[in-house]
């Protein structure tokens, strides 16, 4: 896989444990995380396989999606991949499966629908390591197959904050996807000791984590804790077992985090009346960079003058005052 | 026969806290090295260089409660480093010099657990050759003020019953008013300190946090209450004192423990005397932090949620560190730490 993002749902589920910075091995997997572009997907998948003997190579990541004939979050068996170097296609290709789609490895990165279009003719994926990983696997003579999860339309506008905002959705799902392929079933996600409520792994993961926290914190055991959550009042609530879920973590997060409720409400008061215009800001979620981008979308030049005139009235005071901690808190 | 001196040896082995003792060949017979091997009662074992040894292969942190070694050696190489922006009082160098590596104590958030292969202590006698580097620091830099830390890689007073330098970086002192020697420590063995007499740019800074706190993290250290005990002594002796309020680790009772500790600085007339303290709020490299997971999985540290920051290191996120800094900030001013004596550690805001 090409980055630890993407690859964090694997090491989790199949508890991989890591080796190397960049290896995660277990008893029947080892992952790989490979790093983005074909020179370095070859490199280190040569490297590695130099080193240890495996049956398989599978390359799984994610892809955009050079056509308009599939959805975004669909997983798909590569058949040919192709590399194309300066938008130029090059002349080895390598193969994966007899059906599935083509997909077409990049030496760097799409960033266009003009660059994307030339392209589409090539292949219906476009990707950044598959090429560089199927050539080091069939160098050493060992089975290669791709999957790709389609993450985004090549090219497009917003295709890169798509993907950031999705990177844990779509490395649980590749995940999943990994562990039918391996084991041949479907990894049960409930989590039955708490009935109405839905937890993935990941999700599992982060209530286990939040708990231990806030037992240190409370200095009670794990029970204590467990007994104090408000499971009976969210089953009450009409939302859905996932939802219900995502509402227990976000208690349990207001929990240890002293600040977090009320750094939210401030900066929600701030963004709101902008946001109402149009106007959209957008801070670091983790508040370490002091960074606001401001976007908007106008058609005409009226519209210009009227975002300049409602931008005049945008100050960074508040936020800036929220970073730097000023908060009435007890 | 045992002799009264191989009894003593033997008596004193049982009770060190040393597992062995490793002395490089060239230095086995300097008065230094004799006098800290007489005080162990130990004999030692003899090698070229401590490090065909020592870091050599990966010795758990934790391994220090139960084997710690201990090397006597002499520093190559850097002897003075400069210290990295926001470590100390602004507008002048600030270095550290290297007189030993890793520490008796076993505080928690410690960036020695990551830092070293080995928690063996190693204590380097060549104090001469730390001294001329310094002078000539001091030279260079001539019309300004420059600083010289020690504590950096081990606590500057724990040991000293056992090495004795103090009093060569005292008469450097002594010889250089522009120059300003800080010990950083949390021990309360000051019998050494206490035979040399005081000096303005010779200053004793000591780590505090409230004691509830360092009773759980501070592991194997003198109480607060001893430390505090200690710098009232020590100011009454006339000592330069300063105080380091780092880590601030997040309690939900944070703000009243720090106020309990700055009253009980107050009792002592200590606030007002403080040439300067210093502010931080706790924080790891990505190192340290896995080590610190590992070493102390309950540790009251990880009750709060840590993001990677500006500088890849693992801290409370921005609004909340600098929301405990500036609380802790305004409860000293209130008790009445001056102003200008105050800095925010390892920050990139003053």
């Amino acid at each position: 896989m090409a980055h630890l993002g993407e690859a964090q749902s694997v090491i989790e589920l199949f508890q991989l444990k890591r080796t190397t910075p960049h290896l995660f091995e277990g008893e029947a997997l080892t992952c790989l995380i490979t790093g983005e572009g074909p020179f370095e997907a070859a490199t280190a998948t040569s490297a590695l396989l130099a080193q240890k003997t495996f049956t398989n190579v599978i390359n799984l990541g994610i892809a955009g999606s050079l056509s308009n004939n599939f959805q975004v979050g669909e997983i798909h068996p590569v058949r040919s991949i192709y590399l194309v170097i300066e938008g130029k296609p090059q002349f080895k290709s390598f193969k994966s499966f007899d059906q599935g789609l083509d997909c077409v490895t990049s030496f760097e990165r799409i960033l266009t629908s003009d660059k994307a279009r030339t392209l589409t003719g090539v292949a219906a994926l476009i990707d950044r390591e598959a090429w560089g990983v199927a050539m080091a696997a069939k160098k050493a003579a060992v089975n290669f197959s791709s999957y790709k999860l389609i993450s985004d339309q090549a090219g497009s506008l917003g295709a890169c904050e798509m993907v950031k905002d999705k990177a844990q959705e779509w490395s649980q799902k590749l995940a999943l996807f990994l562990a039918t392929k391996i084991t041949g079933n479907n990894i049960k996600q409930e989590v039955s000791e708490y009935p109405g409520f839905y937890f993935t792994f990941t999700t599992r993961h982060q209530f286990d984590h939040l708990v231990k926290m806030l037992s240190i914190r409370e200095k009670k055991s794990i029970a204590e804790i467990l007994n104090e959550l408000p499971f009976e009042n969210l089953r009450e609530l009409k939302l859905s077992p996932k939802d219900r879920a995502r509402k227990l973590l976000s208690t349990l997060e207001d929990k240890v985090d002293p600040l977090k409720a009320r750094l939210q409400s401030e900066l929600l008061k701030w963004k709101t009346p902008f946001e109402k215009k149009g106007i959209t800001l957008n801070t670091d979620q983790t508040w370490e960079t002091p960074e606001v981008k401001v976007s908007f979308s106008i058609q005409t030049d009226e519209d210009l003058k009227k975002v300049i005139g409602e931008l005049n009235e945008l100050s960074l005071e508040a936020f800036q005052n929220l970073r730097s901690g000023h908060l009435n808190v007890e | 026969m045992n002799s009264p001196l191989r009894l003593f040896r033997i008596f004193a082995a049982v009770i060190s806290m040393w597992n062995k003792i490793y002395v490089e060949e060239a230095i086995l017979n300097s008065p230094r090295v004799q006098n800290i091997l007489s005080k162990t009662g130990m004999v030692p074992l003899v090698l070229k260089s401590y490090d065909e040894i020592w870091g050599k292969s990966k010795k758990p942190y934790l391994h220090k409660r139960d084997s710690l070694n201990l090397f006597l050696a002499e520093k190559k190489g850097q002897l003075l480093k400069l210290a990295p922006d926001a470590y100390g009082t602004a507008g002048e160098p600030h270095y550290y010099f290297i007189h030993a590596y890793n520490c008796i104590y076993e505080c928690q958030y410690c960036y020695l657990q990551g830092y070293f292969n080995s928690p063996d202590i190693v204590l380097f006698i060549n104090h001469e050759e730390i001294l001329a580097e310094m002078q000539k620091t001091v030279d260079e830099n001539s019309g300004t003020r420059v600083w010289f830390h020690a504590g950096e890689f081990s606590d500057s007073l724990a040991l000293t019953h056992l090495t004795g330098e103090l009093a060569l970086y005292h008469d450097f002192c002594k010889k250089n008013p522009k120059a300003v020697i800080e010990l950083r420590t949390k021990s309360v063995n000051t019998k050494e300190l206490l035979e040399l007499e005081p000096l303005d740019n010779f200053i004793i800074s000591f780590s505090l946090s409230p004691q509830k706190v360092a009773k759980e993290i501070d592991l194997k250290t003198p109480s607060t209450h001893a430390r505090l005990k200690t710098m009232s002594e020590l100011k009454k002796r006339g000592y330069k004192l300063a105080a380091h309020f780092d880590p601030i680790v997040y309690q939900d009772t944070f703000k009243t423990d720090y106020q309990e500790l700055l009253n009980q600085m107050n009792d002592s007339d200590l606030t007002k005397e403080l040439d300067y303290l210093s502010l931080g709020v706790v924080r790891f490299t990505k190192d340290v932090y896995r080590e610190v997971e590992r070493n102390y999985p309950d540790s009251v540290i990880h009750g709060t949620p840590m993001i990677k920051s500006f500088d890849n290191k693992v801290r409370y996120n921005h609004p909340m560190r600098m929301w405990m800094m500036n609380s802790v900030k305004e409860l000293a001013l209130a008790a009445g730490v001056k102003s200008d004596a105050i800095y925010l550690c390892m920050e990139e805001h003053a």
